[in-house]
């Protein structure tokens, strides 16, 4: 196990450079001069010099990049150029937000998500079956937005129960979480029902139910726990896909998360912003991978990291 | 020739074999049929928009507008499915966007697939350290929001058609890479390639003619559902107003242009989102179909 650990660890290292590599070449090709978006029209030659001067935009590639990494080491990001307020504290803000909604949405995946996939496939080829993984099918292929302009329609217009938009109280929070959680619901059921089905085909099922427990003992405490590995691979890469998610539904709905933040930056070329939500977005999925990964290895003690 | 003629058979019998078996298969299989119709209506929407559409997509109608506002749907015959904010016609446009949809879903796919397997394939071929260095690459690029670096990459970019294939694209290839990676691991143990190994045959006629073909249904099942996913994401990008540029009629703008106008017209909203849904969901379904039928694990079940 310890061995496997640290095999993982390792592993990781090179992926974090290479992050680091990236959210810093994406400064330098971003189009557009941080001079002219930080001065707008008060550009003259002396200032502009003296601010490069100071930012350290004139030395070498490298002594910046190692610059950008002990920042960043320190969670100093610079100053947003639109609104003068240290990256830090903007970032901070919009992951607590995207973290509200992106938690309340995984709960949602995982309450509906793995009984419905898990009936579906106890109920293998009924209509139930089919029915669910029908509306599973168009959960993951209706695009976030429109799903969110429904549910804005429905709930927000026509039976005007919850606020359009904005960010606070719960109420708030219903019509953003339920329109981020439909995806990852729909993978979940369709994820666990297969990995159900397989399992049930398994012999110590089938001796679970030769010894005449009752199905709901057979499904729930011998099919279901043996479905989780896969269930659980899902539910890791989805944090990945939350985050992606929340970038058009935090601007349908201005919610002020990691998602409004990032379209409002590279809406203004606000380099920093920019940069600085990709990166710590790219290493929350990277930590959470290993957290996955880890998992299994207690979860299933054949599973080692080669 | 002895040689020539067990290669022959070696490396074209089993393509062949799974080929003819896959064709057998897909038409006793409902989610394929339904989800190739699916593909084929908008394949044929696309090719043939000017004589679908009763109109040019670009056109500001003089008379699409009654009293400044949009036309419902089927409320004046010249249009439809009504106008929208500019009186153009919403029937043409949403005819025309399929055209968009459909280049930057086969385009950017082609594409990603393309690097996928030029990186994959000898990457689980050989092993080593090139294996170490292609998986450690498509490791980093897995770690970001696969959309939140396409939006990042498509907006550092000029904007224009190709900045938005590679954009997507190049989040994209990743997975083919890992994809057929462990496809070339499992047929390196193959007899028929350690026979042409054994044999003499050179790797890389290996890998042209033996791992290649013969990894072409699980490619082509990742290839149908990365379809689906790119015309989502390009849906999305034009949505926040980073994809296509107007005037090109595209389904995710049209829906971002109509936002405004939702509890007027909520059929601005709802008519192109409905053609986004219908093109995800016709590869979607289609890729789903083709896996159900190529994984034998599944044989029987349904």
């Amino acid at each position: 196990m310890q061995k496997y650990l640290i095999k993982r660890l390792l592993i990781a290292v090179p992926t974090i450079i290479g992050i680091t590599i990236v959210a810093f070449i994406l400064m330098y090709v971003l189009p557009g001069d941080p001079m002219a978006v930080l001065m707008g029209d008060r550009l003259d030659q002396q200032t502009v010099e003296m601010l490069r001067k100071e930012m350290g935009l004139d030395d070498p590639l490298h002594i910046q990049y190692f610059r950008f990494v002990g920042n960043a080491m320190k969670g100093n990001f610079g100053k947003s150029y639109q609104t003068n307020r240290p990256v830090k504290d903007m970032v901070k803000s919009g992951f607590k937000a995207t973290v509200q909604v992106g938690a309340a949405a995984y709960i949602i995946s995982i309450v509906l998500g793995i009984p419905l996939g898990a009936y579906a496939a106890v109920r293998h080829n009924t209509w139930v079956d089919t029915g669910s993984m029908f509306v599973a099918m168009l959960g993951i292929c209706v695009p976030p937005f429109v799903v969110g302009l429904l549910l804005l329609y429905i709930f927000g217009f026509r039976y005007p129960v919850l606020p359009l938009a904005g960010y606070g109280t719960l109420k708030h929070l219903i019509l953003p979480a339920v329109t981020l959680g439909v995806r990852p619901t729909a993978m979940l059921a369709r994820i666990t029902r297969s990995g159900m089905l397989e399992v049930l085909r398994q012999d110590y099922v089938r001796t679970a139910r030769a010894k005449g427990l009752k199905d709901r003992i057979v499904v729930g405490r011998h099919a279901l726990k043996n479905t989780l590995i896969p269930v659980i691979t899902v539910m890791g890469g989805q944090i990945s896909g939350l985050l992606s998610g929340s970038v058009v539904i935090e601007s349908i709905f201005s919610w002020p998360g990691i998602g409004k933040v990032s379209v409002e930056a590279i809406g203004a070329r606000d380099f920093p912003v920019v940069q600085a939500t990709v990166l710590l977005s790219a290493l929350v999925v990277v930590v959470i991978n290993i957290l996955v990964d880890i998992s299994y290895g207690f979860m299933d003690p054949r599973i080692r990291y080669d | 020739m002895a040689v020539e003629s067990i290669e022959v058979r070696n490396e074209v019998l089993p393509f062949v074999r799974s080929m003819t078996e896959l064709g057998r298969r897909a038409r006793r299989s409902k989610s394929t049929i339904i989800g190739f119709i699916m593909v084929f209506v908008m394949i044929l929407m696309a090719i043939f928009a000017p004589w679908i559409a009763p109109h040019d997509p670009a056109i500001q109608h003089e008379d699409g507008l009654q009293y400044g506002i949009p036309y419902r749907p089927f409320e004046n015959p010249k249009f439809l499915l009504g106008t929208d904010h500019l009186g153009r016609d919403v029937l043409s446009r949403v005819v025309y966007g399929s055209r968009i949809s459909l280049l930057i879903g086969f385009t950017s796919v082609a594409f990603a697939t393309a690097i996928g397997l030029l990186l994959g394939i000898p990457s689980g071929y050989y092993g080593g350290a090139l294996d170490m260095a292609v998986m450690r690459f498509t490791d980093i690029v897995m770690a970001f929001p696969s959309f939140l670096l396409t939006m990042a990459t498509v907006s550092s970019l000029k904007p224009s058609l190709w900045s938005l294939l590679f954009s997507i694209a190049i989040v994209r290839w990743a997975g083919t890479a890992r994809l057929s990676r462990s496809l070339a691991l499992t047929l390196k143990e193959q007899e028929y390639v350690t026979a042409a190994q054994a044999i003499g045959i050179k790797d890389r006629r290996i890998l042209w003619k033996y791992i290649l073909p013969n990894s072409f249904a699980p490619i082509m099942v990742n290839l149908t559902m990365g379809i689906a996913g790119a015309i989502l994401v390009e849906a999305s990008l034009s949505f926040l107003g980073l994809g296509v540029q107007p005037p090109t009629p595209s389904w995710g703008m049209m829906v971002n242009e109509a936002r405004g106008y939702m509890f007027l017209r909520p059929s601005l909203v709802f008519i192109p989102s409905f053609a986004i849904a219908f093109a995800v969901l016709g590869f979607s379904v289609l890729g789903d179909g083709l896996r159900d039928i190529l994984d034998p694990r599944l044989r029987g079940t349904n």
